[in-house]
């Protein structure tokens, strides 16, 4: 490229518009990105290669740090894994708070990707107000798992603790509180001159476009194809659940943030139900202590509906007391890295952090 | 749709698509949701105190029941408990590092005896970054009180506040006087 | 031309006057900002504490002494414009024409800003400042209409003479002119550099765009321009459209400390209901703009023109 023609901008990791600690470095030909290239390995902490060295429940305290924003679906996907190795069956009720967890898990995420995007445009009223309501969905988190971020509560075999006896009822009013909340985001995001003019048409892709590149979740969905591995492929208590999958077909950012938004009106709906169905008994199968916990030798791949798309687990075990190999599929390491630098070609600068935010990236997957 | 219909629902699209954005006014009126901490008490949707009783805060460990069996230290997933020897004791005891615990429980989980516990306090001040590795015992000692707050104690309303600055220093320990 | 005590005084306090209302109408935006967030805000006072604090840090890099200078040119700009605009109608500077020197003297401090940010070779104050030019280009096309219709209204081109003019309540201008009212207000809106218009300096874009190079003592003379700069242009509206704040006759002294208070609140008036607009849009991209600008507002500036230049000639 010519130099004369070009500015290069560095984008990161300290930059307001970075959706966390990755940069990209942008070649501009006035407002307009000619090339992206990303640059992680900013959060590079070698999760894969440590969790070689730790027992299988010692991993428990480290996958959830993967994925920030939305950590349960690692606890759930590396369980699983383990589970379908030693063949052991997860009881009912356990599968059922793990759903709730997992849900919630997503409706957490899923309003801070929201809020991401009225930051990304300089709307800082909406994710003052979904960061305000995730804290009541963190403080349900807390006096179900005693954690609010980390949570470390899927555990091979079900979950860790049942449920306090006043929680369900908490559950339900953190539900119905943010339900009354979703039509002021709705009038204040989705119905506004601006916000049409800034997503409507923004960085367009094709289903077909999509699958090539390995786009999943929201984001694929958001382009007319109709997958969700809930559905598609039930775990833990999905397949007795109501819930609908959300399909828009332009796969324009709109499309995307529209997707999401429904989203979180499912997840309510699932929480409502689970709760609704919960059956009694145990929430965790009879395993053996956590420091005798062999896995027999075989290797399993199991996978997840995360907020970001599919959240994937491979466990290889040669027998023992340690994982042979682990390796996370993470969707935003396909999103992130090589979706997003295409996308990013023929963008003007002001779109970079609003396609980025749309895409909900989480740079902690990308770098693992 | 003939034309001109097509361009009234335009207008209408875009006069309503300016106006509904204005409903966020009505906050103004309204109670906000944030806390002035520590001055206010953090509560659920329920108006109940926060943290939980689950919340994994700083440990404490029985040393009646305590059989330092030592599973607490193989389990700990970031190698913060270590078995040291007390003096004045014939067994070892677990010290807990809290420059790596990462609070995840497995501790008190692995626990055969019940003895370890991760109380819901969580705030630690402290300069003297040695104070920060300590063998938790019963209850939390006399010089940990310093600079462990306890949960309890965040919780004081503005009252107390006011009332804790006109007397200075007369509740805290010996350090906080040697400052000035 | 003899100047009166009153004028001389006011010379003095003008700047002032503006300086502490800048920094209070900013907490006070800030505060409501919050609270529209759902959030309690910082004190009132926070501004103030901001600039104190950023003056009393040392400046660990400058790029050049054009820096030095760009930073200072914006802050002079400013007080300049603060001695043009009638305070409770009582202009310190009064002429045939002061209007447009006004109108050129609000372009002194960006490019002030523009020369400071350009020496400091980031790309990202570069293409910030580039965008700030671009979005003067833009306001100022309405907005110069707009003056052009006032001027044609009140047939004077002197500020302290279209605020004499609008003495009564309903020879307010932005009764007889609503339209160019209206122009006016959304050009104030990038004036300000409020939402949808703050480009410029748009965080997640340009990185605060020419403020980026720019700390402690450099930062702060940036807060004061801003602080100021928002009291000379919602006090420009308030002089051109709603009367001025001259609500007590008589000329006394006491007099004109109440029409500089009624000043003072006609313009907080006016900056609130930029800042609602602030909260609850986003931001549209550069071409967005220059796009709305030349539309909608042009418009009904022209409209206006018209309507003040035909009801001029006697048609109605």
């Amino acid at each position: 490229m010519d130099d004369f023609r070009s500015t290069e901008i560095i984008f990161g990791p300290q930059h307001p518009g970075i959706h966390g600690n990755f940069a990209m470095r942008l070649e501009l030909e006035g407002d307009m990105v000619r090339r992206a290239r990303l640059v992680p390995g900013y959060l590079h902490r070698a999760f894969e290669k440590l969790m070689e060295r730790r027992t299988w429940h010692q991993n428990i305290a480290l996958v959830p740090r993967i994925c920030v924003p939305d950590p349960d679906v690692n606890e759930a996907a590396y369980s699983m894994a383990i589970e379908n190795i030693m063949g052991l069956e997860v009881p009912r009720r356990g599968n059922y708070i793990r759903s709730i967890v997992l849900e919630l898990s997503r409706l957490a995420a899923h309003l801070m990707g929201l809020g991401g995007l009225g930051g990304a445009i300089g709307l800082y009223t909406l994710p003052m107000w979904t960061n305000g309501e995730r804290d009541y969905v963190l403080d349900l988190f807390e006096a179900l798992t005693g954690g609010r971020v980390y949570h470390m509560y899927t555990w091979p075999g079900g979950v860790r603790w049942d449920m306090p006896e006043n929680w369900p009822r908490k559950a339900l009013k953190v539900m119905d509180h943010i339900e009354a909340q979703l039509p002021s985001y709705y009038s204040l995001f989705f119905e506004s001159k601006v916000t049409d003019a800034r997503l409507k048409g923004l960085a367009p892709i094709t289903t077909s476009w999509a699958v090539e590149h390995g786009v999943t979740g929201p984001n694929l969905r958001a382009t007319g194809l109709e997958v969700d591995l809930r559905r598609d492929d039930p775990y833990a208590a999905y397949e007795e659940l109501d819930f609908d999958v959300i399909t828009l077909k332009q796969g324009d950012g709109m499309a995307r943030a529209l997707v999401r938004w429904y989203e979180v009106g499912q997840s309510i709906r699932i929480i409502r139900d689970a709760i609704e169905k919960m059956p009694g008994g145990p929430v965790i199968a009879k395993t053996p202590p956590p420091l005798a916990f062999m896995v027999p030798p075989g290797d399993h791949y199991a996978h997840v509906e995360s907020s970001k798309g599919e959240y994937g687990y491979y466990v290889i075990s040669k027998g023992g007391k340690y994982p042979y190999r682990v390796h996370v599929r993470g969707p935003s390491f396909t999103h992130g890295i090589d979706v997003l630098e295409k996308m990013l070609v023929n963008q003007e600068l002001a779109d970079v952090a609003l396609i980025t935010g749309g895409l909900d990236v989480c740079p902690p997957d990308i770098d693992r | 749709m003939s034309p001109g219909h097509r361009q009234v629902i335009m207008m209408t699209d875009f006069v309503k698509k300016t106006i509904r954005p204005f409903r966020a006014l009505r906050f103004l009126a309204r109670k906000p949701h944030t806390i002035i901490s520590p001055h206010e008490q953090h509560n659920d949707i329920e108006g109940e105190p926060l943290p939980t009783e689950r919340y994994r805060g700083i440990h404490i460990n029985d040393w009646e029941t305590c059989i330092s069996c030592g599973l607490c230290a193989r389990i700990c997933p970031c190698d913060a408990i270590e078995m040291v020897d007390v003096e004045g004791e014939q067994k070892k005891r677990p010290e807990v590092s809290y420059g790596r615990c990462c609070f995840c429980g497995f501790c008190e989980d692995v626990c055969p005896r019940d003895s370890m516990h991760l109380t819901s306090n969580y705030v630690m001040i402290d300069k003297n970054s040695e104070t920060f590795t300590f063998l938790p015992e019963n209850d939390l000692k006399e010089f940990q009180k310093e600079y462990i707050v306890e949960t309890s104690q965040l919780r004081y309303n503005d009252k107390d506040v006011k009332k804790a600055e006109k007397e200075p220093s007369a509740k805290k320990g010996g350090k906080g006087k040697k400052k000035k | 031309m003899a100047w009166s005590t009153t004028t001389w005084v006011m010379a003095a306090l003008a700047p002032i006057i503006v300086f502490l209302a800048g920094h209070l109408f900013l907490g006070i935006a800030r505060k409501i900002t919050a609270r529209i967030h759902r959030r309690r805000g910082p004190p009132v006072m926070q501004q103030f504490i901001d600039v104190f604090k950023l003056f009393g840090k040392r400046t660990s890099t400058t790029h050049s002494w054009v820096q030095d200078m760009g930073a200072l040119f914006a802050v002079i700009g400013v007080i300049a414009c603060s001695l043009f605009i009638p305070i409770g109608g009582d202009p310190v500077l009064s002429f045939q024409g002061d209007v447009i020197v006004l109108v050129y003297l609000l372009a002194i401090a960006p490019l002030g800003m523009a020369l400071g940010t350009g020496s400091t070779g980031n790309p990202n104050s570069a293409i910030g400042v580039s965008r700030g030019l671009m979005l003067m280009l833009a306001y100022e096309l309405p907005f110069a209409i707009v003056i052009v219709t006032i001027i044609v209204h009140f047939k004077t081109a002197s500020l302290g003479e279209i605020v004499e003019a609008q003495k009564g309540f309903l020879d307010w201008a932005i009764l007889s002119l609503p339209l160019s009212a209206i122009a006016a207000d959304l050009s104030l809106q990038g004036m300000l550099g409020e939402k949808p218009f703050d480009q410029p300096v748009a965080p997640s874009e340009v990185a605060s765009g020419p403020m980026v190079e720019f700390g402690g003592k450099y930062l702060g003379m940036l807060m004061i321009w801003h602080a100021m700069s928002v009291v000379v242009e919602a006090g420009l509206f308030v002089n051109l459209f709603l009367g001025g704040g001259v609500l007590f006759g008589g000329g006394t002294t006491l007099a004109l400390i109440g029409n500089i208070f009624v000043w003072l609140a006609l313009t907080l008036t006016v900056f609130i209901f930029s800042i609602f607009i602030n909260s609850v849009f986003g931001r549209f991209k550069m071409g967005q703009a220059l796009k709305f600008y030349w539309g909608f507002p042009t418009l009904i500036a022209l409209i206006g023109l018209s309507i003040a230049v035909l009801s001029n000639l006697g048609v109605f």
